[in-house]
């Protein structure tokens, strides 16, 4: 009996254990999610909940946030809760959210990658897009263009992402150059640059360059893509099945990124973190996104142009966008949902916010009348990157299911071929042979 | 018997003394080497993001200041670090907790009873080893989700209390206890679980010790699944909110706040190991890592 | 009555040990070896990580990585180094410092703190410490080369010793593990062994030879192994320092496995490298294990 007793004693303290172990847990759980459901203020406010993921981890987030607590108390039925998640996993994270019903209601995500969530996100017509009142013509055309697939338009484009050209003016006048005239094309800047170039404390090396080649992978492919845009070629054919830089005007934008150090030796050989060295002084140019604009803000002085004429045919240059996607789901099951989601695009969509958000952080809106505007172009922070999408030089990055792995394959190559490795005729040959696979793949 | 497994003091072998010296310098090198990266992030916490990028890097900062602190604790430029300080130590206690119970539960058959399947089921254990972690994220995530936990302290504490190389350890230690203590205790009437935590618990503090320091270090720095497990900033660990700061595109160059998190997240592993580090060697030396 | 109490107390027998095992085993199983299996089945299907239905498509996976994927063989030759570099270099300088810790000297608890303490960092921490420090344009260690008139060096932005570099901050960051067991293992070696071998005339170096080494043969096995394991599942410490570049110089099988289910969501090949490690890692324990217990029976 006593033996039976003890077994007795003996499950119950197993039982206990599992009960600390995981009830406590359990109960933390559900604490969580208690005020979501609206457990306490029923009364008072009965709000509908729209999540927004983001994958703006930097200042840019933090504005948004700001501005989204506007939102807020301007529309007293709606609450949205914005969600900032790292880059790098972002988008496996809303994959796996879309995959188990846990994806939010609205989430960002970059040029390239609609593809990606097509057949899970909401589409919309030209009529869609008159019901809920926004007016197609009042954003830059080819912004929705970078939407559209198969004739529906797939989310919101909230904003235009450039790259562009960064430069200090400080450093401009002491090398005797006027900062109101930056480059426009490779003479230019090669002829700046080479003024740029200093020793600075006398110690026979130069330790003040007009450029520092990045040391990412991806941003590297951006530049390159730009100049290579600049000669007259693409990344893909024009249908996007085959790759399309393997010739003389993919060669050429690597030889001119080569020449830099090789031939006009204004910059360094070796790449490094080309935006601290930029906010150091140690250079006076820097190839960066939009979105650098505000990092750099508080720390340096700086102005902005256009992204010079490297290559020899049309001025370009790489960009991307910020879109809005809505997972399906919600749609016809949670009208309010909807709506309230709705609601939110069309105040991101709106005057309002697009001037304020393009005046407060690190983005730009895609609205015509925020691009236009007279205070914003005279901001020498920002207007080089206005000039960009006003001129029409902007490329979009191709939006397939693959981009993230062909920038990877040719910012691999890149990097070979700047360290060194592989000839620019291989490096090309190599990658385009990779990315042919990749197109490949069903 | 008490000193033998003391780590100072022990001289058993010895180097003659001219070499000794040598060996003194030259260790003493490694031992310098090894901190000053150490003082380095702990120096640039103390130092504005814009000095630490314009001006020379020195170990001892020109115009020391506190403000990184001040920033991460409350101005969140991107998000400050009191919550996440609490919910690192919430899951790491708790999972040291949970592991140690379980594990010493588990090791304790293996060690002391005779059954059918011991010797299948330590093989099963021992082959947890080989699995690495990142292959189970998907089903896992799966599978906490299933049961609407993701986004709890149970999806961050849980897999990580689940350790085969703890069953491991303890089942190594439990066998070094002489089986007669457990004898006597059994004579006397106690059960297998009075047993368990009256005499072999007590007599295995080292091990335990031990095996809790690997597992609060584990669990403290365990970076990859909260990354891709958490969508609520509530929610989110120290090692998750330093990549919020270290975010690629922007705000890398705000390197002082930056490293002042990671200050914040690596004084709490740095003070356990000071408190515990002897244990360290003696955990180990007493289990006597035998296959 | 008697023998009723006498079956229970058999039964009891019999279950008591499963009783204890059971919330581990249970814990276990599902978080980990059922995972496990759920791999191996995704590898035969191709999943994207959003549709709710898994084709299955035999071999295709393993084929892919095989012949076509122009990652993969990359990958296994850049593990390969990554282990040939890794492993023996921290058990010699893990048993090195062990030694010389063990020798009583001067200040041991200094020197031990300073060389244990970098293993409690946070592998995220070591990975941005280590990407300003060794950045060639702003990082702290080419200012002091070239304060000292060397040249400075393009570390981690050049392929060529890419590899070299992680491994060094890894053997910075990590070596603690393989002192604190050699340490241990030092520890258990009885002392008369010493006596015995200085009555003999050894010199203190034959000593180590003749001694310490042997002494040292189960430690050093169990070394090896999670050496060995540990290096094929490397992957933070790698990620974080170079994402697996330059130029695909640091791009272990790990790492190849995040972008490819993580980044470029394509499951199916991402659970086939797993699988491809897993069996790996299997086959290279059982070997060591036997060739550990060849060199046992043998003395």
């Amino acid at each position: 009996m006593r033996g039976i007793k003890r077994a007795g004693i003996f499950i119950l303290a197993i039982v206990l254990m599992f009960a600390f172990g995981t009830s406590v847990l359990f109960a933390k759980g559900t604490q969580e999610k208690q005020p979501a459901a609206g457990g306490k203020g029923v009364a008072t406010t009965k709000k509908v909940v729209v999540n927004y993921w983001s994958r703006k981890t930097g200042s840019d987030g933090t504005v948004f946030a700001e501005f989204i607590k506007g939102f807020n108390t301007d529309n007293p039925g709606i609450e949205v809760k914005m969600q900032v998640l790292p880059w790098g996993e972002y988008y496996g994270k809303v994959r796996a959210a879309i995959l188990t019903g846990n994806a939010p209601e609205v989430f960002d995500v970059s040029v390239y990658s609609p593809p990606m969530f097509l057949p899970y996100v909401e589409s919309f017509t030209k009529d869609d897009f008159a019901k809920i009142g926004i007016n197609l013509s009042d954003y830059a055309e080819n912004a929705w263009e970078a939407v559209k697939f198969g004739g529906k338009y797939y989310g919101f484009p909230v904003g235009i992402v450039p790259y562009g050209f960064y430069y200090n003016p400080n450093l401009y006048r002491n090398a005797g150059l006027n900062p109101d005239k930056p480059p426009t094309n490779l003479k230019e800047f090669v002829e700046q640059g080479k003024k740029l170039k200093k020793d600075t404390n006398g110690d026979g090396k130069i330790n003040q360059w007009a450029i520092i080649l990045t040391d990412g992978n991806i941003s590297r492919t951006w530049v390159w893509e730009s100049i290579l845009d600049q000669n007259g070629g693409s990344l893909l054919n024009k249908d996007k099945t085959k790759a399309a830089f393997n010739n003389k005007a993919g060669l050429d934008a690597i030889n001119i990124i080569l020449d830099f150090s090789r031939k006009y030796g204004i910059a360094p050989k070796v790449p490094g973190k080309n935006e601290t060295a930029f906010i150091a002084g140690k250079a006076a140019i820097v190839f960066d996104g939009v979105w650098a604009r505000k990092m750099f803000q508080d720390k340096v002085t700086f102005a902005t142009a256009p992204m010079p004429q490297l290559g020899s045919v049309k001025p370009a240059v790489w960009s991307s966008m910020d879109i809005f996607l809505f997972p399906k789901g919600y749609h016809t099951k949670n009208p309010a949902k909807w709506e309230a989601a709705m609601t939110f695009a069309k105040w991101v969509m709106g005057e309002k916010f697009q001037l304020a958000y393009t005046k407060a952080a690190g983005q730009l809106a895609s609205r015509l009348d925020t691009l236009n505007n007279t205070e914003l172009r005279a901001d020498s922070h920002v207007s080089g990157f206005l000039e960009e999408i006003s001129s029409g030089m902007v490329v979009y990055a191709p939006a397939l299911k693959t981009t993230q792995e062909i920038y990877g394959i040719v910012g691999s190559s890149l990097s070979a071929v700047i360290a060194g490795k592989l000839s620019p005729e291989k490096a090309l040959a190599q990658s385009e042979k990779q990315v042919n696979q990749v197109l490949a793949r069903k | 018997m008490e000193n033998k497994y003391y780590i100072s003091g022990q001289r058993k072998w010895e180097i003659p003394n001219l070499k000794r010296l040598i060996l003194w310098v030259f260790i003493t090198i490694i031992a310098v080497s090894f901190l000053i990266p150490i003082i380095w992030i702990i120096s640039g916490s103390f130092t504005s993001s814009i000095d630490l990028v314009t001006k020379h890097p020195r170990l001892i900062p020109e115009k020391p200041t506190v403000q990184n602190y001040i920033d991460v604790f409350t101005t969140n430029k991107t998000q400050t670090v009191g919550r996440p300080l609490l919910n690192s130590a919430i899951v790491s206690f708790s999972t040291v907790f949970l592991t140690l119970l379980i594990s010493s539960f588990a090791a304790y058959p293996l060690a002391r009873m005779e059954f059918k399947g011991s010797q299948f089921i330590f093989v099963l254990i021992l082959l947890g080893l080989m699995i690495p972690m990142q292959v189970s994220f998907i089903s896992l995530y799966l599978l906490f989700n299933s049961v609407g936990l993701l986004n709890t302290y149970t999806v961050l504490i849980l897999p990580g209390a689940i350790s085969p190389f703890g069953v491991f350890l303890l089942r190594q230690f439990f066998r070094t206890i002489p089986k007669e203590l457990e004898d006597v205790a059994m004579i006397d009437g106690c059960g297998r679980l009075k047993t368990l935590y009256s005499i072999i618990l007590p007599l295995s503090v080292p091990a335990l010790l031990c095996l809790g320091i690997f597992t609060f270090l584990g669990s403290w720095n365990s970076f990859l699944w909260p990354l891709i497990v958490l969508t609520k900033s509530k929610m989110m660990t120290l090692p998750v909110i330093l990549s919020y700061y270290w975010g690629a595109f922007a705000g890398v160059n705000e390197w002082g706040t930056l490293l002042a998190v990671s200050v914040i997240a690596s004084v709490p592993t740095i003070l356990i190991f000071l408190l515990f580090q002897r244990y360290f060697v003696q955990g180990i030396a007493t289990t006597g890592i035998k296959g | 009555m008697e023998t009723n109490t006498g079956r229970v107390t058999i039964i009891k027998k019999k279950i008591t040990p499963f009783l204890f095992l059971l919330p581990f085993l249970s814990f276990y199983l599902v978080m980990q070896l059922f995972p496990l299996v759920q791999n191996f089945h995704v590898s035969f299907t191709e999943w994207d990580m959003m549709s709710s239905n898994k084709p299955f498509v035999g071999l295709d996976n393993f084929k892919y990585l095989f012949f076509t994927d122009p990652f993969f063989w990359v990958s296994i030759k850049a593990t390969l180094l990554y282990i040939v570099l890794n492993v023996p270099s921290k058990i010699v300088i893990g048993l090195a410092l062990a030694v010389a810790l063990n020798q009583g000297l001067w200040g041991k608890t200094f020197h031990r703190t300073a060389i244990f303490l970098p293993f409690v960092i946070n592998s995220a921490v070591v990975g941005l410490l280590f990407g300003w420090m060794l950045d060639p344009q702003s990082g702290m260690l080419n200012y002091f080369f070239k304060k000292f008139g060397l040249p400075p060096q393009q570390w981690l932005v050049q392929p060529d010793w890419t590899m070299e570099i992680v491994v060094l901050v890894t053997i910075w960051w990590s070596i603690a593990f393989n002192t604190i067991v050699y340490l241990a293992g030092l520890q258990g070696i009885p002392e008369e062994l010493y006596d015995a071998a200085k009555i003999d005339g050894c010199t203190s170096w034959q000593s180590f030879w003749h001694v310490t080494l042997p002494g040292l043969r189960d430690t050093t096995m169990f070394v090896v192994i999670m050496q060995v394991i540990g290096s094929f599942q490397a992957f933070g410490n790698i990620w974080l320092l170079t994402h697996g570049g330059p130029v695909n110089a640091t791009r272990v099988l790990m790492i190849h496995l995040y972008r490819v289910g993580f980044y470029f969501f394509r499951m199916g090949q991402a659970a086939a490298i797993a699988v491809i490690i897993f069996i790996i890692v299997l086959i290279l324990t059982l070997i060591m294990l036997s060739m550990f217990r060849k060199t046992e029976l043998k003395n």
